[in-house]
């Protein structure tokens, strides 16, 4: 079972605080700060862990922000907190940078969080665990792109499926069914290459 | 192959370090020149789009005006009524402002009577082909009229 990861929760009163926020904002620019503030390191940390190179970070978060500011009288207020909607931007924009600068895009997969993705039954020794993630890595480097962002978004950052529809841009629903056929991917690829190494 | 490492997570970077990045004001920065060049192009757009809307629709007039005259070739723009020649060697003075009375007290008539409008709406080929005839008759009689006044002429002006 995956657990959400709690940083990406707000409570009513936070999200009904935060409107207020985007409300002043839509007024006079300079009242963004408020927001910029508040999520600033979350969605550099965002973009860093895939970009992996601090002067084209600082670069799209600058991007990601102004065009947030930019956009701001089109955002609509759906219950979910702004973060989402700036994730969004920020996986377009970084897509666009990896895109314009040629820039290999980087996975960091979390061991802890892989455990999640296994079924254990038992306990394992530590080889045989070494060994699984090892084939749960190989597997994970055979999917698409968007498949990974799925995982990524979902297994190793632990966001809600609301969350993950909202930044890819799909319903909820949607985003649950996928990362249902992701995960049916990843074991059958896993499966495959096991038997192989078998035979 | 798709362009991505996979990396087994390491340390990530402290939170103080990311926040001595922050930059509020390259933000508002960068907002100003995305406003501006939206702004540029939007304007560009506006301008190219107008443009083209005048120039379709002064090309359509000008295609259209000219596809229907080459439609209708036997046509004339403006008709004018047919009209009584009255040549000026042929006539005397007095004659001709008989015959200007006569065709007055013809329109008076017509006009007093309210058919004016009605004539000049419903003009029907037959009509026009009567109206000819009548114009013809009239041009004979004209013709006829010249040509006592002038024996008439003969007759009382002596040498």
């Amino acid at each position: 079972m995956t657990s959400t990861n709690t940083k990406y929760h707000q409570s009513k009163s936070q999200i009904a605080n935060e409107e207020q926020q985007i409300i002043a904002a839509k007024k006079n620019p300079q009242r963004f700060d408020v927001i910029y503030n508040k999520y600033f390191l979350a969605i550099y940390k965002y973009i860093l862990v895939r970009v992996e190179n601090k002067s084209l970070t600082d670069e799209i978060v600058s991007k990601v922000f102004a065009k947030a500011l930019y956009k701001l009288h089109q955002y609509k207020f759906k219950g979910l907190p702004f973060s989402s909607w700036l994730y969004r931007i920020a996986y377009n924009e970084m897509n666009d940078a990896f895109r314009r600068n040629k820039v290999k895009r980087t996975v960091h997969v979390p061991i802890e969080q892989l455990g999640d993705m296994m079924c254990e039954e038992e306990e394992t020794d530590t080889q045989l665990r070494e060994q699984q993630i090892k084939m749960l890595l190989n597997g994970i480097s055979e999917l698409n792109k968007s498949e990974i962002e799925l995982l990524e978004l979902r297994y190793f950052e632990k966001r809600p499926f609301r969350e993950v529809g909202e930044i890819l841009e799909i319903t909820e629903e949607n985003a649950k069914v996928k990362t249902h056929r992701v995960v049916k991917k990843l074991r059958t690829i896993i499966e495959k290459n096991q038997s192989t190494t078998h035979e | 192959m798709n362009n991505i490492k996979i990396k087994i997570k390491d340390k990530e970077p402290s939170d103080e370090s990311i926040l001595d990045r922050k930059n509020f004001s390259s933000v508002i920065n960068e907002y100003k020149t995305i406003k501006s060049s939206y702004a540029k192009v939007a304007s560009f757009w506006g301008a190219t789009i107008g443009m083209t809307v005048f120039l379709a629709f002064a090309a359509s007039e000008t295609l259209g005006t000219k596809a229907y005259n080459r439609s209708q070739p036997n046509k004339k723009l403006t008709e004018s009524a047919p009209s009584i020649r009255i040549e000026p060697e042929k006539i005397s003075a007095s004659s001709a402002i008989e015959i200007i009375k006569t065709e007055d007290t013809k329109l008076l008539s017509s006009f007093a009577k309210g058919d004016y409008k009605r004539t000049q709406k419903k003009v029907s080929k037959k009509e026009v082909s009567t109206m000819e005839d009548n114009s013809k008759i009239n041009i004979e009689e004209q013709k006829s009229t010249v040509e006592k006044v002038k024996k008439i002429n003969v007759k009382y002006i002596p040498d």
